[in-house]
């Protein structure tokens, strides 16, 4: 701590404060681990007992909101990294299946139901792959928190200059993160969501449906010119689709 | 069933992952820190260690380089952390120990644990 104090003396105050929170992923996460290992022990103690069924609910509440401050957390510390300049920004050109498709199997393998779609022919992006898995488990996360039945409903689109990755959002859940009217939601988590998106490299827009819920749109763009001018894109993240 | 010693110098999680690991049948010991794990493992007892990596005086990583430096041992080695899974990952790779995971996802454990002490894989 004293180390990350020292270090960061001299810079902006929020560059200070960027940096000290990107040097504490390790301290942040530890207590927060302890309470869902433990939580996560009981709910298995537990569940092997008749009678216990209140119990399990109010342990699986524990468990449930633990997770969503990890997830805040580590969008916090993610962020903090990219603005302190401790880890910055990387793009690379990959496949947004490569990102898509391992979040989609971990939400199924914790009982999620997923319904994908896939339109045109699959292609590469420019982006920074690892802050755009990141940023997408977390709101991906949020939206199954949030369903009346764990689920997602998600459709990835290949056009000709980008790939875009749509998220429906229910009626409830739109309104909870104030997603409707106007585009100033007020949800913290989506928020952080939406920033560090910003920063992979990945235009964020909302559209409004008729019964009251909302599809986020993500979109990602391809890679333009010559392999050349892809290195160089990498090299500097200079895609004149990048917001 | 294998036999396991756990070493962590964050007590509740020491006796958390102990907990967890005598539940699946497992013979578990915690050390609260690096003083004595290598009289431990030179009796040649235990079939894995479980290794916290930040731990003040001696981090895992240092334990690691010390172990492997020391002919006769060949107790398997998983690092155990709340670092970033990255970086964790990154570290097994760099010190070529068995396996990893992260404190975040406790009910992977057992499968890293079942994982590494069902094969010689590189990683878990």
């Amino acid at each position: 701590m004293e180390e990350l104090l020292l270090a960061a003396d001299g810079a902006p105050s929020s560059s200070r404060f960027a940096a000290l929170v990107a040097g504490l992923g390790h301290d942040l996460r530890a207590p927060l681990h302890a309470i869902l290992g433990a939580t996560g022990l009981l709910i298995e103690e537990v569940g092997e007992g008749a009678g216990h069924e209140t119990w399990l609910v109010d342990l699986k509440a524990i468990d449930t909101s633990g997770r969503q401050l990890v997830d805040l957390l580590e969008l916090l510390i993610e962020l903090a990294r990219v603005e302190s300049g401790k880890a910055p920004i990387t793009h690379t050109v990959g496949t947004i299946e490569s990102v898509v498709e391992p979040l989609l199997s971990a939400l199924q393998s914790r009982g999620a139901r997923i319904e994908l779609r896939r339109e045109g022919t699959p292609a590469p992006v420019l982006a920074d792959m690892r802050r755009a898995k990141v940023a997408l488990g977390v709101l991906l996360r949020m939206v199954m928190a949030r369903s009346a039945e764990p689920s997602v409903t998600i459709a990835v689109t290949h056009a000709a200059e980008d790939v875009s990755i749509s998220v429906v959002v229910g009626p409830d859940c739109a309104a909870a993160w104030g997603l409707a009217g106007d585009a100033s939601f007020t949800d913290a988590g989506l928020s952080l969501v939406r920033a560090l998106l910003a920063h992979a490299g990945s235009a964020w827009s909302v559209e409004h449906a008729p019964d009251g819920g909302a599809t986020i749109a993500l979109t990602v763009p391809r890679p333009r010119g010559s392999p050349a001018d892809v290195r160089e894109e990498e090299k500097h993240g200079t895609h004149p689709g990048r917001r | 069933m294998a036999r396991i010693l756990v070493v962590d110098d964050d007590t509740v999680f020491g006796w958390l992952t102990q907990r967890r690991l005598q539940n699946a049948g497992h013979i578990v010991d915690v050390r609260g820190g690096p003083m004595g794990v290598f009289a431990d493992l030179s009796k040649g007892d235990y079939d894995l260690v479980l290794l916290d990596l930040r731990m003040p005086a001696l981090s895992g990583a240092d334990i690691v380089r010390m172990v492997r430096s020391r002919k006769g041992i060949t107790t398997k080695i998983v690092l155990y952390s709340s670092v970033d899974e990255e970086e964790l990952a990154e570290r097994a790779r760099t010190l070529g120990v068995e396996g990893y995971a992260t404190k975040g996802e406790m009910s992977r454990l057992l499968d890293v644990v079942r994982s590494v002490l069902g094969s010689n894989a590189a990683s878990a």
